[in-house]
């Protein structure tokens, strides 16, 4: 059997109208006229976090930290590598979402990070280096579980087109959208998005005093972008960062320099030891001791010798 | 085979000047250069895409802000002074660590950098604050409101006991450090002091040398010390000639004092008298 819940209340509508300043009411209304609902939650941002399978503990554990930052994010189960890129699209759709963020671990040590904007694009792809997850016990701040971060960016971001693009991605993503109804009303902390060495630094710090007090939280973490595409997880690719190194390209960068060192160090020992200066290289003047003693015995001798 | 070999030679030649009159051959290089692979920058596209998603919503549905970082308080210049100096002592008291010009250092970088981004976060609060409060929002979260934390309450015990830890161990190294001092500076004191003793028995000594060498001084002064003693006491032609001691003897009959005075003892006759007067 089968409870068939009736539908006892009338649907509220939603009103069009966004300004929250309070209109005046009229003077007369029926008890029974159901009251206009308000429209507060207008940015409805839902980011579908999840990971391929192959990332490590501690990339799982920035993937769980920033989570746990996010109240507007919705789980997923690891991907499977067989499975193309195109398929998060549907993932995302099912799950109602409009925004993702994947997590592509490498090789077990290098992580890769996807933003994207469903359906239709752009989409990021990151190298994220130095991860720090909020775990450490140097980032000493706290904030409370969905309040909404300040986002601060650097001036860079606002100089070249593909920065620009970055910001509005960044922050339609890390951004909790106000009136999301598993946030917080307060302000406690403040996201910073800083271009240093043309990767972007990101880092979480709490507000202690409005004076401008702050204290860390985390996690901290570096993107290194590597390409801009047009379309979601796919499309034309818009941008390409110039120096971008693949990690497994600098590791063998930095093997071969290393080989070359030993080969060098064995090269100067050799050259070092072909060089070497001979038994009796302090007797710079064979004949100067000559002139000691007498003379003219010495000339006897000499000549004796001869 | 020889000429086999020279038009080889042209050849290669010829392809060399090619490649010159191209441009792809620099003075030094060998062989041919490859260009720069062509990389993607479609601005148009990353406009228009941009143009494209932008959220056109007010400040407080996005809180974005773009700053620049707040200007460095002067205690955080003082930490950073501070953090300077004993990254210099430290790579000046071991030489094994590698050793970093200042500019260069890497963890001097890193500690430069990390203020960067707290500036940054302390310009971002400053600036939306006072907006926030415009808006008659709430800021701080009250004594009384409750809710889930980013960390828990045993993870924060846990940071709040490494932080005791840490500045336990601070505190202790400094003790230490102050002992070592201490010590250093109670030896130096030893070592004067004894200095200063010895000093004082030294400037005793010496006047107790120059007293007695006075006085043997006085003495030799006196009693004569050293020189001929044999005939000292014999006349001489002048002390014979000298008459400054002489004295002319004495004259008889006169009454002299130092003439004894007669006693008169009267005779037995008398004296007997006298005795029995006596009984």
């Amino acid at each position: 059997m089968v409870k068939v819940k009736k539908n006892l209340k009338r649907k509220r509508t939603e009103s069009k109208n966004d300004d929250i300043t309070p209109k005046e009411l009229p003077a007369v209304r029926h008890s029974d006229e159901p009251i206009e609902k308000k429209r507060k939650w207008i940015n409805k941002q839902r980011v579908l976090v999840f990971a391929s399978r192959g990332i490590n503990h501690r990339d799982r554990h920035l993937m769980e930290d920033l989570k746990k930052l996010m109240p507007h994010h919705k789980p997923e189960a690891k991907m499977e590598r067989s499975k193309t890129l195109n398929v998060i699209n549907e993932m995302c759709e099912m799950k109602n979402c409009n925004k993702a963020i994947m997590f592509e671990g490498r090789k077990k040590q290098d992580l890769y990070m996807w933003l994207s904007n469903i359906p239709n694009g752009p989409c990021v792809k990151f190298l994220v280096e130095n991860i720090s997850t909020m775990a450490e016990l140097k980032l000493t701040g706290n904030c409370l579980r969905g309040s909404r971060p300040l986002l601060s960016f650097d001036p860079t971001f606002e100089k070249e087109p593909n920065y620009k693009l970055l910001k509005e991605l960044l922050t339609q993503i890390f951004g909790i959208p106000k009136n999301h109804p598993k946030s917080q009303p307060f302000f406690d902390h403040v996201y910073t998005f800083t271009i240093l060495d043309n990767r972007i630094w990101f880092r979480n710090f709490q507000i202690l005093s409005e004076d401008g007090a702050v204290a860390e939280i985390g996690p901290r973490f570096v993107l290194n972008p590597v390409k801009i595409f047009s379309g979601s997880f796919g499309g034309v690719p818009l941008w390409e960062n110039p120096f971008y190194m693949s990690p497994s390209k600098y590791r063998r960068k930095i093997q071969l320099e290393s080989k070359n060192k030993y080969v060098n160090r064995l090269q100067q020992k050799a050259s070092a030891e072909a060089t070497r200066p001979g038994g009796d290289s302090y007797q710079l003047t064979p004949l100067e001791d000559i002139f000691k003693g007498n003379p003219l015995k010495k000339a006897q001798e000499l000549s004796k010798n001869k | 085979m020889d000429y086999n070999s020279e038009s080889e030679l042209s050849d290669s030649d010829k392809e060399l000047q090619v490649a010159f009159a191209e441009g792809k051959l620099k003075p030094g290089l060998n062989t041919v250069e490859k260009l720069p692979k062509q990389l993607l920058n479609n601005v148009e596209g990353l406009k228009h895409k941009l143009a494209d998603f932008t959220l056109n919503l007010p400040w407080i549905e996005k809180l974005v802000c773009v700053n620049d970082q707040a200007p460095l308080a002067p205690e955080l210049a003082a930490q950073m002074l501070a953090h300077e100096h004993k990254r210099e002592n430290q790579l000046k008291n071991n030489k094994k660590l590698p050793q970093f010009k200042p500019s260069d250092d890497p963890v001097l970088n890193d500690f430069k950098r990390e203020t960067a981004f707290y500036r940054q976060a302390q310009a971002a609060v400053l600036e939306a604050i006072p907006k926030l409060k415009a808006l008659s929002l709430p800021i701080t979260r009250p004594d009384d409101y409750f809710a889930e934390m980013a960390k828990t309450d045993a993870h924060m015990q846990k940071i709040r006991e490494h932080l005791m830890q840490k500045q336990q161990q601070q505190q202790r190294s400094e003790r230490v450090k102050q002992l070592r001092q201490q010590r250093k500076e109670g030896k130096m004191l030893q070592l004067q002091t004894k200095l200063e003793r010895q000093q004082e028995k030294k400037e005793m000594l010496d006047q107790v040398k120059k007293y007695r060498k006075e006085k043997r001084k006085q003495k030799d002064k006196k009693f004569g010390f050293g020189g001929k003693k044999k005939g000292s006491k014999i006349n001489t032609k002048d002390s014979a000639a000298e008459i400054s001691e002489y004295r002319r003897p004495h004259k008889k009959g006169t009454n002299n004092h130092n003439v004894k005075q007669k006693k008169n003892r009267p005779g037995k006759a008398r004296r007997l008298k006298t005795k029995n007067k006596k009984h």
